[in-house]
């Protein structure tokens, strides 16, 4: 069938088959009532012919039209209601399903997708495959009844004069599927023109300053011009094509009425039509237009919603990268020792080298800092702990096990991660820290926050800790966001801690008594720190230095400031930048 | 959570629709229409021709039927032929108006659209020059994005009114008076009754445009809502992931494509009732139609044939009331962007020429700076009391910290800023007094982010169709500042397109591309935001041999993050929080073992070692 290809979305249908059965009666039965409505009028005007003093049968004709009308009018309510409403649903379930497999993806498949394909993928594409097996499939069923019901009933009246008057129809629905397409694209040519526009206005609105220091505002006028006028030409040539498709309905309708006016007037003068049938005719023919119109239509949003599907079924059928295994081990608990042994790593097959030759030991409980130029890989080393990117097998140990045998669940429960840019959700801050953990009451929270330093600016916020924050509510600090998020990480307490260049906005004070806080909680954790500011690492158990993704010293804070190499400069560099920061 | 601070999440774009007619707008909109009257008038004729052709269709039909098709009945001794011939009559007369109507239609719609398009075009023409007149300080203010929006969504939901909108309601308004008129003129009985029993089409298309409206607005809502919680999980995947929390986050995404389904059932209930109720309406007048006219017809004042005439134009009567009720939403969409787009065109140019600019001539290229302070923001001056002199073909290198006010110093000399107090003088003469075409055509600036134009290498140097600089000219500044042989290695040499952004030349490429764009135009000061990115050795090599081309004769003002071109430099100026602290030469500066000093071993101090170190 047409909608094997939608199956992603047809595998809905089953739970709404009451409500689709309803909905496809409905529209059974709306259409019959229809059908019946040009015959009783028609009759009427017989009746009215032959006896005009006939008045109460036309009465009972009025009374039969108006209660055909409410049942073709009830009928069609619920045909509409019904199937139309089983189309949203359906919508509501695929997307939930795009989004569910979307979360399961690794890290890598979106470095690879834009963000903004996907959330076409997620709202355009879901809404034209909606179209089809909504608006779609009722037009077609919609088709496929009027069309018998209505020819039934011409030919009940005349065989030849419906044959004829079937002739502008057949014309028009070649001339429809002939322009459909061709207005289909031109109507993309004029899209994809405006675009062009946009962008060329997005560029020079971007590049104002270089066109002011060169004066070159008059020529980037004329671009502009340039790309406006194939803009208007483009939209001309859509009206011309338009044009002639919409008179071409006009003309084919009022065909249909001069067929009927020659043809069934010649049949009238020789008794063999009567008036009351011409009258029916010509209702008929009408109701046979829309559907011919509509064919065009229903073609161009089936093409575009089997390219919809295909995207969206591209994402479903993307498998993560990592999972678990079949047949895993199951584990209860870590301790929290992290090995890295010769570790290479690369974002992708056509990426550069990230990391080379890594090798070190976290035992657990210890505290491991990574310090180095921006871009040498310090980041990238962290995460790979808890296993957001894929790491060839025999290179990454937890607790002694390749990370691959490791349940992935276990593994993130037991990490508390603080991420570079302190990403948080626009929600309340108290969600925000508890997002992590179950039934997290609000002590736990306001210790949480505490323990970060931030609970008394969160106090003094006009809703405290419900006060919600993003793009709806309050804007936060760098540094409020921070430590926000290490709120977040270490309410779960984690076995092994991330932090991930977590205090580069806060300031001096707040950090001394941050880094106090810190030190307690990371006793009896596992720790990899990745810091800027040497003061925030000075005490770990092992230091490594990265430049350009490998480990160039190691060490504790004396031994390698004793050794005068790139860690010394950089500790020298920052004392410099702290007494320039503070030369009033 | 219940969260009450949810509530106020609407689209900035919905909130500011008012009036659907706003006379002052429409007035400024008309002098638009001015420059294509010509075209305007004749759609404006079509479409009132189209209006009475349209009623001829009925009027022929009612002449057949009272003639021809009845008159063997009533007077059964004519001879068939006759009544056939009558009957071919009519049927021509038909044709004719098929072919009428159908030339009508077609000029109509081309008409209007080349019209409507003229129009739009010429206000989009007029919207993207103001932008461009607009001072720096007014970027800052408006984010690109908004500025398209003006240019490009706003005029294009301007020109539905211009292309179809206009059209339709003068088309639908003639078509109902006309109807209404010959209605009345047939029967006017039959015609206040039907009329009657069709009144509630008015109400019901009125309550319809409300409810979908809302309904609209709230599914547009709730479509925002999902789609930024979509784009926010994928943004915080990783910690969604790592925090092990993708059951809650599909809940919550869960909970909001509910809202949005929900929303879209209320429309689905909306249009539903709709459509019915149009047709139960509708249905009424016909039926009070054959109730009334039949008792018309048997007291001998109404014939058939305009019984039929009648059940014909009731026919016509809808669909020009739903297309005024949904015109109606267009044209509101339409007021408020034609607000917004007004706004635009009439926030002033800041920055404009003097009335009286002092005569151009060639300049030496001598700068002061006379006790400038500039804030972008009040109260937050950026630079305090700056006051410094450079003297024809003197190279000057400014240094400082981060957010000491450098950058800001090299935006006020071509006049991209206005100084807050105090003066900045070229010549002598206050920036202020020339006019700013004179005064940039003898600056030139290299940012530190070069900004490149699609197109093609040769048109970021010209900067497009600028005759006077020709092919020889764009290769001999390319050979000059090193340029030419990156670019003679590119599959098309000069008449390779650069990518959008210019993605695809590295960043010492593009610093090249824009030192040859500085020197095609050969100012007589040049002012140059060095790159703080990196780049590898040699080009290195190529960039500093090029800048020292680049600045042989020129005045010159360089933020400098380069230690070579800070020692090449006359003199050093060195700023901190908005203050020239220090003065002086390189060794100066580093024996007085100040500020400098310090910014020296911070900044500048590992590149001469790994200069000397790589030596």
């Amino acid at each position: 069938m047409l909608l094997k290809k939608f199956k992603s979305a047809t595998c809905f249908l089953t739970r709404y088959r009451w409500r689709l059965v309803l909905g496809f009666s409905s529209l059974l039965l709306t259409n019959l009532a229809q059908a019946l409505i040009p015959r009783l009028l028609g009759e009427a005007v017989d009746v009215l012919r032959i006896d005009q003093n006939n008045l109460s049968r036309v009465n009972t004709f009025c009374l039969l039209i108006f209660g055909c009308t409410l049942l073709r009018a009830g009928f069609q309510f619920s045909m509409r209601y019904f199937i139309i409403g089983v189309s949203r649903r359906v919508e509501y379930l695929v997307r939930n399903r795009l989004f569910q497999h979307l979360q399961t993806l690794s890290f890598s498949y979106f470095n690879q997708t834009k963000t903004g394909d996907l959330m076409a993928r997620a709202t355009a594409d879901v809404e034209a495959v909606r179209m089809v097996i909504g608006p779609g499939l009722m037009y077609i069923c919609n088709t496929m009844v009027v069309v018998p019901a209505a020819l039934f009933m011409m030919f009940t009246m005349s065989v030849p004069l419906t044959l004829m008057s079937m002739f502008p129809l057949v014309v028009l629905s070649v001339v429809m599927r002939k322009f459909s397409p061709k207005l289909h694209q031109l109507s993309k040519r004029v899209q994809d023109l405006l675009s062009d526009l946009s962008s060329r206005a997005q560029e020079s609105i971007s590049g104002v300053r270089v066109i002011k220091a060169f004066s070159q505002e008059r020529r980037e006028e004329n671009s502009f011009e340039a790309v406006s006028k194939d803009y208007l030409n483009s939209n001309v040539a859509l009206a011309r094509t338009r044009g002639v498709t919409v008179t071409s309905i006009w003309v084919l309708a009022d065909i249909g009425t001069l067929i009927l006016l020659w043809v069934g007037g010649g049949k009238i003068i020789n008794n063999t039509l009567t008036l009351g049938e011409f009258v029916a005719f010509n209702s008929y023919h009408l109701m046979l237009l829309w559907p011919m119109i509509a064919l065009g239509w229903v073609i161009a949003l089936y093409q575009r919603g089997v390219a919809a599907m295909e995207r969206i079924d591209e994402v479903l059928s993307t498998e993560p990268e990592i999972q678990d295994k079949e047949g895993i081990k199951e584990i209860q608990s870590l301790r929290g020792e992290i090995e890295f042994r010769n570790l290479n790593f690369s974002y992708g097959v056509d990426h550069e080298t990230a990391l080379s030759d890594i090798s070190f030991k976290a035992t657990a409980g210890s505290t491991v800092a990574i310090v180095g130029p921006t871009g040498s890989g310090k980041s990238t080393i962290v995460n790979l702990v808890p296993h957001l990117f894929q790491v060839e097998r025999g290179m990454l140990f937890i607790d002694g096990m390749d990370i691959h045998d490791v349940p992935l669940r276990l593994l993130r429960n037991s990490v508390g991660y603080v991420p570079q840019d302190a990403f948080l959700f626009s929600d309340t801050i108290a969600n925000n820290i508890a997002y992590g953990i179950h039934n997290a009451t609000d002590e736990i929270i306001v210790a949480a926050a505490g323990a970060a330093a931030v609970a008394d600016q969160i106090r003094e916020f006009p809703h405290g800790f419900a006060q919600r924050i993003g793009e709806r509510g309050v804007n936060l600090s760098g540094g409020q966001k921070q430590r926000i998020s290490i709120a977040r990480a270490i309410i779960r307490k984690p076995t092994i801690l991330i932090l991930d260049d977590c205090l580069s906005a806060v300031d001096t004070e707040t950090e001394a008594k941050l880094l106090e806080e810190l030190r307690r909680i990371r006793k009896d954790r596992t720790t990899l720190v990745v810091a800027h500011r040497i003061s925030t690492i000075q005490d770990a158990d092992l230091i490594l230095v990265l430049d350009d993704g490998k480990i160039v010293e190691r060490g504790k804070h004396e031994e390698l400031v004793k050794k005068g190499g790139l860690y010394a400069n950089l500790f020298r560099m920052q004392r410099l930048q702290e007494d320039l920061e503070e030369i009033q | 959570m219940s969260d009450p601070q949810d509530k106020d999440f609407l689209e900035e774009e919905d909130e500011a629709l008012g009036k659907a007619i706003d006379w002052k707008i429409l007035k400024r909109l008309m002098k638009y229409v001015l420059p294509y009257k010509k075209s305007f008038t004749a759609s404006l004729a079509i479409l009132f021709l189209l209006s009475w052709v349209t009623l001829i269709g009925p009027y022929l039909i009612k002449c057949a039927v009272d003639g021809p098709l009845t008159s063997l009945a009533n007077r059964p001794d004519r001879p068939v032929d006759d009544v056939m011939r009558d009957l071919l009559g009519i049927v021509f007369l038909y044709m004719g108006f098929i072919s009428m109507e159908s030339i009508l239609r077609y000029a109509q719609i081309v008409v209007t659209n080349l019209c409507g398009q003229s129009i739009i075009r010429s206000l989009r023409k007029q919207v993207f020059a103001h932008v461009h007149k607009m001072s720096l300080s007014f970027f800052d203010r408006n984010p690109v994005g908004k500025l398209v929006t003006r240019v490009t969504s706003d005029v294009e939901s301007l020109s539905e009114v211009f292309v179809s909108g206009a059209a339709i309601i003068f088309e639908d308004l003639f078509k109902l008076i006309l109807i209404v008129a010959v209605l009345f003129y047939l029967s006017p009985k039959l015609a206040a009754v039907t009329l009657l029993a069709l009144l509630p089409l008015f109400l019901v298309a009125n309550i319809f445009r409300i409810r979908s409206r809302a309904g609209y607005r709230e599914v547009r809502g709730k479509i925002a809502r999902t789609n930024a919680y979509l784009q926010e999980a994928i943004s915080g995947l990783r910690i969604i992931q790592i925090f092990g929390q993708e059951k809650k986050s599909a809940e919550r995404f869960a909970k909001r494509n509910a809202e949005l389904r929900d929303a879209h059932l209320d429309t689905v209930k909306v249009y539903s009732t709709f459509y019915p109720a149009v047709e139960v309406v509708s249905q009424l007048g016909v039926v009070v139609l054959l109730w009334l006219g039949s008792r018309e017809i048997a007291a001998g004042r109404l014939s058939f044939g305009q019984f039929i005439q009648f059940w014909f134009y009731t026919k016509h009567f809808f669909e020009p009331i739903r297309q005024l009720a949904e015109k109606y939403n267009v044209l509101q969409a339409a007021m408020a962007s034609s607000e917004r787009i007004f706004r635009v065109l009439d926030s002033p140019v800041e920055i404009a020429n003097p009335a009286a600019p002092v005569e151009s001539k060639k300049l030496s290229g001598a700068i002061e700076f006379d006790q400038v302070t500039f804030s972008y923001r009040e109260n937050d001056p950026v630079l305090k009391n700056v006051s410094f002199k450079v003297n024809p073909g003197e190279s000057v290198a400014v240094v400082g910290a981060t957010g000491a006010g450098k950058t800001t110093i090299i935006n006020l000399i071509p006049r991209f800023y206005d100084v807050t107090a105090g003066r900045v003088l070229v010549d002598g003469v206050d920036v202020r007094d020339y006019r700013k075409q004179t005064l940039r055509a003898q600056i030139g600036v290299v940012l530190q982010d070069v900004f490149l134009f699609s197109g093609t290498i040769a048109d970021n140097i010209k900067l497009g169709e600028d005759e006077t600089i020709t092919d020889e000219r764009i290769e001999e500044v390319s050979r000059h500042v090193n340029a030419s042989r990156f670019i003679n290695k590119l599959p098309k040499r000069f008449e390779t397109p650069v990518m959008e952004r210019g993605l695809s030349l590295s960043v010492g490429e593009r610093q090249l591309l824009s030192f040859a764009r500085a020197l095609a135009f050969d100012p007589r000061i040049l002012i140059l935001d060095e790159a703080t990115s990196s780049v590898d050795t040699e080009t290195e090599v190529l960039i500093q041999s090029a800048l020292e081309k680049l600045l042989k004769g020129r005045t010159s003002i360089i933020v400098a993050h380069r230690l070579s071109t800070i020692q090449r430099a006359d003199r050093i100026l060195v700023i901190h929080r908005g203050e020239i602290r220090e003065e002086g030469n390189h060794q100066e500066l580093i024996q007085k073992g100040g500020l400098y000093k310090k910014l020296y071993l911070l900044q500048y101090e590992a590149q001469e070692r790994l200069k000397s170190g790589s030596k």
